[in-house]
């Protein structure tokens, strides 16, 4: 049997007021890209899409989310996440971090991404005690996220 | 056996990939005595059609209408070779325009022009 491949986009979700948004889980994420896909492809793009589409992974904290689609229709949602400007009513971007073909070179892109922006947290630890804190428990949840990436 | 010695004889053009296809496309309503008003709005049906199946993106191809007759409905396209499958999977699929029940009819694609002179299906069968 010929094996059905896939591509797995770790992309970065980046809010233009910085803000964290609890409520951007993967299934929010998924209805964004289905109808981002269907305004942009049309109810044939969607339909070519839709099948192997998942939402893998959303964390909000660290703006990074992996989507899973299949290998052949996988440009079809990578364009509808670089056109998104709002998301759930506010200002936002997506980029594209790592597109891969399992989830394990994502995963590792992630861990990568995570411990760059650990470092520029605690390079930008201010000299204030509140600055400190706030450096610190940044960190933690990178350490905490990190692990719950189990490789 | 072999061909003569060449006088060189008029050009030959072998056509392998025609720029532009045409296209003889009715648009009938279910309602009777209902007709598209003018070309603008037949080329819009066109372009409406393409965007819902296709998309924003997807759907971007450039149609033009030639020739539109507006009691019939009935209009000469032109689309480049490389929409032509796309317009014509668009038109096939669309139900409805302006709320309207209707269904597009294609009735003659060629890549030559002059074949788009006969629209063979209204011939009357007593003057064969």
């Amino acid at each position: 049997m010929v094996r059905f491949k896939h591509r797995y986009i770790l992309a970065e979700l980046s809010f233009e007021d910085a803000k964290v948004d609890d409520g951007a889980n993967e299934s929010a994420v998924y209805q964004h890209l289905k109808s981002a896909v269907k305004k942009l492809y049309g109810d044939y793009g969607l339909a070519l899409v839709v099948g192997p589409m998942q939402v893998k992974y959303v964390n909000p904290r660290t703006r990074l989310m992996i989507v899973r689609c299949s290998r052949d229709t996988y440009e079809y949602v990578w364009h509808a996440l670089t056109f998104t400007t709002h998301f759930r009513n506010r200002a936002c971007r997506i980029t594209s971090v790592r597109v891969g073909g399992t989830m394990r070179t994502c995963c590792k892109a992630a861990v990568e991404y995570n411990k760059e922006h650990m470092r520029l947290l605690l390079a930008t630890n201010g000299t204030t005690e509140a600055e400190a804190t706030a450096a610190q428990k940044a960190a933690e949840r990178c350490e905490a996220d990190l692990d719950a990436i189990k490789m | 056996m072999g061909r003569p010695a060449a006088t060189p004889g008029p050009p030959a053009y072998t056509v392998t990939k025609p720029e532009f296809f045409y296209a003889s496309v009715k648009l009938s309503f279910e309602e009777p005595a209902v007709s598209c008003a003018s070309a603008v709005h037949f080329k819009n049906a066109i372009l409406n059609a393409l965007r819902e199946l296709f998309g924003e993106v997807g759907g971007v191809v450039d149609v033009d209408v030639l020739k539109y007759e507006a009691d019939d409905s009935r209009a000469l396209l032109r689309v480049h070779r490389s929409g032509i499958v796309t317009v014509w999977a668009a038109m096939t699929l669309k139900g409805s325009v302006e709320g309207r029940v209707c269904a597009f009819e294609v009735e003659r694609v060629s890549p030559f022009l002059a074949a788009m002179s006969g629209p063979c299906r209204d011939w009357p069968l007593e003057d064969l």
